[in-house]
């Protein structure tokens, strides 16, 4: 019996059991399929006897793509076409599809990055072409979307299957690649310290902030003096702030993002920069504190974007052009 | 534009400094009517395209530029000018600031009842008197300019305060062999003022006070001299006849209770033993050659030495001057080293122990800030100064002053202040009405953060520079 009528029938046991019922065969033989197909050799077909040449065959080559150029490939990708149908018809039955333009629109996004040209050719045992390529991704990106609406609803046995197909494919790169253009979030080392890099001009700071520690509370003793208030220190190359940065523009700017914050007083800095001058040094410092804070305290992530304080000032020294002076001066107009 | 209306914008411009704004702008306004239209420039035998339309422009922008150094206010009409912008603050000075409104810091005053444990971080003013030390013998520098800013001299009471106090207590009494101290510390941290507390609580507690408040005057020939054979060392007479006067305005009442043991006899004088010193000082005092001043001060001095009815205190600010070879040149224009000059000698051999005070104590101060006078290499080795970069054993070091430096204990002054003491300071800039803005807990904070605990720094570049609303 052919692989096809196998799989109606099974479509339409499946139906008649209605929804709710294991629909596990589908899904799962298409998984077991795709993965032995790629692990199988596409030159040996199975059954094939080594006897005469004139006697006929015994047995049925095991697939009917095996007189093709690329068995494997057309293998793979009526797999796939049966789990699209497959689960397209999961879904109707979970009356899930057809999805209201509305319902589309709210779902939530489940970007996929699928496994490079290079790195499907040993899925589909074969060179890749874009257009084969493309063919494929257009399954993919089928199923995927079922996978999200089957994700969004709820039925998780449907979607596990799916995404158990959709995995196959999905690149290992996947995290990074989403991940891309996003900041990577600062975490916090065993001594609370976090680690943080700021830019300005040609500056660049690394710094790290701790907390304060808070002394211990004065004893009920009425001898006893009141707490000193906690102070910040703030070193840069292992130098004071004021000896290391005399102008007091330079110190006002550093101290800007704690004082946004108020949180002068409750963490200790120390920073190491290097390059530029002392304007790009001290921009790049505030910088790396600003970083720094959003670390420790994720809530003024927001007040800070909005005071521009997370963002690196993206202004460079612009460079001289031909005809010019400097960047823009003209040279000096000379009527004859 | 004509010369003639270039000079009627000077006019314009002199007038409007001299406030008579109605005027200046009448002549504005006279000068713009006079203004002829936008000059058009001719072309003699040919100009390239689009050269004639560029001069004109940069005519008109030369123009523009000219006129923007005129302030605006000279073509606003008068009533305009007259009108404050809002209601709630007007553009007059609230009473406090007009002169002669009399306002003044209310301070307790330096003494024993305010040098207690307690007032750790309080401001107190010091006294006003003619005879007040710092009326006397003046102030460095960066203090004189401070006071010249506040209302009432005054300081905050620290922990090193009491240290130092204390330290002038436990001397009173024994030799100053045994009492030579130097004040050390980071450029900014309070060395000088910690010395003139010390000076104004031996003065109110009764010492015979000599300050020198700038040493780096003796040495940086700002003051005249002359070579002599008798001491072999170079006299600096005016210095000396100005010392004396100092010293005796500061101390007369105590000066004319000793008197002299041997008679002094020279070429201008003769005074008989048993004078007091105050009337040697005088006399002196009375020869306005100067030539008498070096003399008399080293009479007196001795005296000072020997006598143990009054302790004295010796304190030189920017000690460290004394220890580089002057600016003083000699017959062979070389720089004359320090202890051939009379004044810095006899400071160096108060401060070595060659020559002892029986009652009495030396202090003296370092000043960081002075990269002329940098403190030297055998300074940092006698008082174990920290030093940033590394010191090599083979770097030389001048063996007689090396000498000189001989049995000085250091007294570090704190690189920060506490908060608590930060505080008073604060209190007193806040009350003195320096600062621009009513955020004070914020200001206090991040101006501490800024300077590190340095009190010049949270001053000067901290409350006195920022212009936070």
């Amino acid at each position: 019996m052919s692989l096809l009528r196998q799989c109606l029938r099974r479509a339409y046991t499946s139906a008649a059991a209605g929804p709710g019922a294991a629909r596990s065969s589908p899904l799962d033989t298409v998984r077991t399929t795709l993965l032995n197909n790629k692990n199988a050799s596409a030159s040996a077909p199975t059954g094939t006897s080594s006897g005469d040449r004139g006697s006929p065959r015994q047995t049925p080559p095991s697939s009917p793509s095996f007189y093709t150029t690329r068995a494997v490939f057309y293998d793979q990708v009526a797999q796939l076409e049966r789990a699209i149908s497959t689960a397209n018809h999961a879904l109707r039955r979970a009356q899930l599809l057809p999805l209201p333009a509305f319902a589309r629109e709210s779902l939530p996004s489940m970007q996929t990055v699928w496994k490079s040209k290079e790195e499907m050719t040993a899925d589909f045992q074969t060179k890749m072409t874009l257009s084969r390529y493309r063919k494929v991704t257009k399954l993919l990106n089928e199923l995927n979307e079922y996978y999200r609406i089957a994700e969004t609803a709820g039925v998780a046995d449907i979607s596990q299957k799916i995404y158990s197909i959709v995995s196959l494919f999905e690149s290992a790169k996947k995290d990074a690649y989403l991940a891309r253009g996003k900041r990577k979030p600062v975490v916090l080392d065993a001594y609370g310290r976090s680690y943080t890099v700021g830019k300005r001009k040609t500056s660049s700071a690394r710094v790290w902030m701790i907390p304060v520690q808070q002394p211990a509370p004065p004893a009920e003793d009425s001898k006893a003096k009141a707490a000193p208030i906690p102070m910040t220190t703030i070193l840069v190359n292992n130098i004071p702030l004021n000896e290391f940065f005399p102008l007091p523009a330079d110190r006002e700017r550093i101290t800007r993002p704690l004082k946004v914050a108020g949180l002068i007083g409750k963490y200790n800095v120390f920073a190491i920069t290097r390059g530029g001058g002392t304007t790009g040094q001290s921009g790049a410092l505030a910088h790396g504190i600003s970083k720094g804070i959003v670390a420790h305290e994720p809530d003024l992530e927001v007040l800070f974007r909005k005071a521009k304080l997370t963002r690196r000032d993206p202004r460079m020294v612009e460079r001289k052009k031909t005809g010019f002076a400097k960047a823009r001066k003209r040279y000096t107009w000379v009527k004859r | 534009m004509s010369l003639l209306s270039s000079q009627h914008r000077h006019v314009a411009l002199a007038l409007a400094e001299a406030g008579s704004v109605l005027r200046a702008g009448q002549y504005r306004t006279a000068v713009t009517r006079a203004a002829p239209a936008q000059k058009q420039s001719q072309s003699i035998g040919g100009v390239k395209r689009g050269r004639k339309e560029k001069w004109e422009k940069k005519m008109n922008q030369e123009r523009a530029q000219r006129n923007r150094d005129i302030p605006k206010f000279t073509r606003y009409p008068e009533s305009k000018l007259q009108i404050p912008k809002t209601k709630e603050r007007p553009a007059i000075l609230p009473e406090v600031f007009q002169p002669g409104s009399g306002h003044s810091l209310d301070l307790p005053l330096f003494g024993p009842s305010t040098l207690t444990a307690k007032s750790v971080g309080q401001a107190t003013s010091f006294g006003t008197t003619q005879t007040n030390a710092a009326k006397v013998f003046g102030l460095p520098n960066k203090m004189h300019f401070e006071y010249r800013i506040l209302s009432t001299p005054c300081s905050v009471i620290r922990d090193v305060t009491l240290k130092a106090i204390h330290t002038l207590d436990k001397a009173k009494g024994s030799s100053s062999k045994d009492h030579r101290i130097v004040l050390h510390g980071r450029a900014g941290s309070g060395k000088s003022f910690l010395l003139h507390q010390a000076v104004q609580y031996a003065q109110a507690q009764g010492w015979v006070v000599l300050y020198i408040p700038r040493a780096v005057t003796l040495v940086n020939s700002t003051n005249s001299y002359a070579y002599d054979i008798r001491t072999q060392t170079y006299l600096q007479p005016r210095a000396s006849y100005l010392t004396l006067d100092k010293l005796y305005k500061a101390n007369s009442a105590l000066l004319s209770q000793l008197t002299l043991s041997r008679e002094l006899v020279t070429e201008k004088l003769n005074i008989p033993a048993g004078t007091t010193l105050a009337e040697v000082a005088q006399a002196g005092i009375k020869d306005k050659s100067f030539t008498s001043g070096p003399v008399v001060l080293e009479t007196v001095l001795k005296e000072l030495e020997t006598q143990t009815k009054f302790p004295v205190l010796v304190a030189v600010d920017d000690f460290q001057a004394l220890f580089h070879n002057s600016a003083y040149k000699d017959p062979f224009f070389h720089a004359i080293r320090p202890h051939h000059l009379s004044l810095p000698r006899t400071f160096l051999e108060f401060a070595s122990g060659q020559r002892t005070l029986a009652n009495g104590v030396f202090m003296g101060a370092l000043t960081e800030s002075d990269t002329a006078y940098a403190v030297p290499l055998e300074l940092k080795d006698a008082l174990n100064l920290e030093s940033r970069h590394p010191v090599s054993p083979y770097d030389k070091r001048d063996q007689v002053k090396l000498g000189y430096t001989e049995g000085l204990k250091g007294l570090k002054v704190p690189e920060r202040m506490s908060t608590n003491e930060m505080a008073g300071l604060f209190s007193v800039w806040k009350d003195d009405m320096a600062l621009t803005t009513d955020k004070y807990d914020e200001l206090f904070m991040s101006k501490y953060v800024e300077s590190d605990g340095n009190p010049r720094d949270f001053v000067w570049k901290g409350l006195l520079s920022t212009l936070s609303p």
